[in-house]
């Protein structure tokens, strides 16, 4: 009985996960080739996004209160739920990004970042990799995610330092290096919750923590 | 809104001078599992047994208020309590198969009902026997005696009695408390299989059960029906603090 209603609830994940996928993408494709209509199409689907997040939660309590899972079924479960909230994170930085790329419109200083087109495809990368490893229930893929967390903080770092140099030099340029700014930082926290998604889904699928590198100490 | 299979309303109930029941008003909706939680005393068995009046065997049994089946109230004069308990089955906490064959538990409401063909009869203990899922296991000793089956089985044997008549009801009364884990897992998911065909209303003990298969749920409480709802509403959100009371264990 309750075999379907977890299958259930992690199918509701995978389609709100691939909304999500699909927001991060739209956003993240702003940065170099603008195109109307962006912020109001991501935010179209952020309000589905949030729906989604409510009935997923809602789902997930019903299944506990009605079936007490044990073991691997209640893992599933809280898993299921922790990651919901990722997702629904994950939908917000996708909006944030939207909203900076529109004041980005033909910005050359886009072009004198070159971290900031690796740390958009690494962050991005991590998050489908994160998903598809969910899915899959595969740990060591979920491994490689949380390894790849480092590369994107230090490209962050690099943007951070760059930025702030273009801004000592020229005034008129801070409203573009903040937003860029906002972008890196947005990119950094996908990175992050591509982790967050990663290190749950090895709890879901062996039960085993990983968080904070307490495994490897 | 869908019509009730069974229903009260304003049903009081006296054992005596003990008021068992109080102001009942209760629906139960057709091809749906309605569970009935509270504590011990609380009057939920008793008012399983208003639904096909079995407390009529009780002396001193005073009701007021209506019990309806479908559009028909079952306490009204000249109904046929017969009838009325072979549309509304039961089944009870302790397994009681006749001391007959399997076969003759199953055949033997449709006899007393009146004349029926040999291979209707057959068709028929087959067809409830398959309904129970006990056909597999017996199929090949119908004739021998429903006191060789185990617990499981003769509970589901029960069952398969009490679909023989073609119930419009079903009234388990703690169906499982004396099973082991699989033959409870298996009537209980007995029960999902059969609510497409007749309603199912179960007095339990074992709150989990409610929640793995009830659509509705309702908690009785000294005789007071306190409160009903959908299961997974009361069982997340419950509106009453009685209800939250029992379900987190404080008292019951």
């Amino acid at each position: 009985m309750i075999d379907t209603k977890i299958l259930d609830l992690k199918n509701m994940l995978m389609s709100q996960a691939s909304l999500v996928e699909k927001m991060v993408s739209m956003a993240i494709s702003g940065i170099y080739s603008r195109w109307d209509g962006l912020l109001k199409e991501v935010r179209i689907f952020e309000e589905r996004v949030n729906q989604i997040e409510l009935d997923l939660e809602i789902k997930c309590i019903t299944a506990i209160a009605l079936y007490q899972p044990e073991a691997r079924d209640l893992r599933l479960i809280m898993m299921i739920m922790k990651i919901n909230n990722d997702l629904e994170r994950l939908g917000d930085q996708a909006v944030n990004i939207a909203e900076s790329v529109e004041h980005l419109v033909d910005q050359p200083i886009v072009n004198k970042l070159p971290e900031l087109e690796e740390m958009k495809n690494s962050a991005f990368e991590m998050l489908k990799q994160s998903l598809d490893a969910f899915a899959a229930e595969d740990v060591e893929k979920s491994r490689a995610v949380c390894d790849a967390d480092d590369a994107v903080d230090e490209l962050n770092r690099k943007i951070f330092y760059r930025l702030m140099e273009i801004m000592k030099k020229n005034i008129g340029a801070i409203e573009p290096c903040l937003h860029l700014l906002r972008i890196a930082k947005n990119l950094e926290r996908i990175a992050d919750l591509s982790t967050n998604i990663a290190e749950n889904t090895v709890y879901m699928a062996v039960g085993k923590v990983i968080k904070h590198n307490i495994d490897k100490e | 809104m869908v019509k009730p299979q069974l229903q009260t309303r304003k049903l009081n109930l006296w054992f005596g001078k003990n008021h068992v029941l109080h102001d009942v008003d209760l629906s139960v909706y057709s091809q749906k599992v309605t569970a009935m939680i509270g504590p011990s005393g609380c009057g939920k068995s008793t008012l399983l047994r208003c639904f096909n009046r079995m407390n009529d065997l009780i002396p001193e049994t005073r009701i007021t208020g209506d019990v309806l089946l479908g559009d028909e109230d079952i306490y009204k004069n000249g109904s046929d309590v017969s009838r009325i308990r072979a549309a509304v089955g039961m089944v009870f906490q302790k397994p009681n198969p006749f001391p007959k064959s399997i076969f003759n538990n199953v055949a033997y409401g449709l006899q007393i009902q009146g004349k029926i063909r040999r291979s209707e009869l057959e068709e028929r203990v087959e067809q409830s026997l398959k309904a129970a899922w006990l056909w597999e296991e017996v199929k090949d000793r119908l004739n021998q005696s429903a006191m060789s089956l185990s617990g499981g089985q003769q509970q589901r044997l029960c069952i398969a009695r009490a679909l023989a008549n073609r119930p419009k009801v079903l009234l388990l009364d703690e169906p499982t408390s004396a099973l082991d884990p699989q033959s409870t897992a298996k009537v209980e998911e007995l029960c999902l299989e059969l609510k497409k065909s007749v309603t199912i209303l179960i007095v339990t003990h074992n709150v989990a059960q409610a929640g793995r298969i009830s659509d509705y749920t309702a908690f009785m409480y000294l005789g007071d029906l306190v409160e009903f709802d959908k299961t997974e509403k009361m069982f997340t959100v419950p509106a009453d603090k009685r209800t939250e009371a029992y379900l987190t264990g404080v008292f019951g």
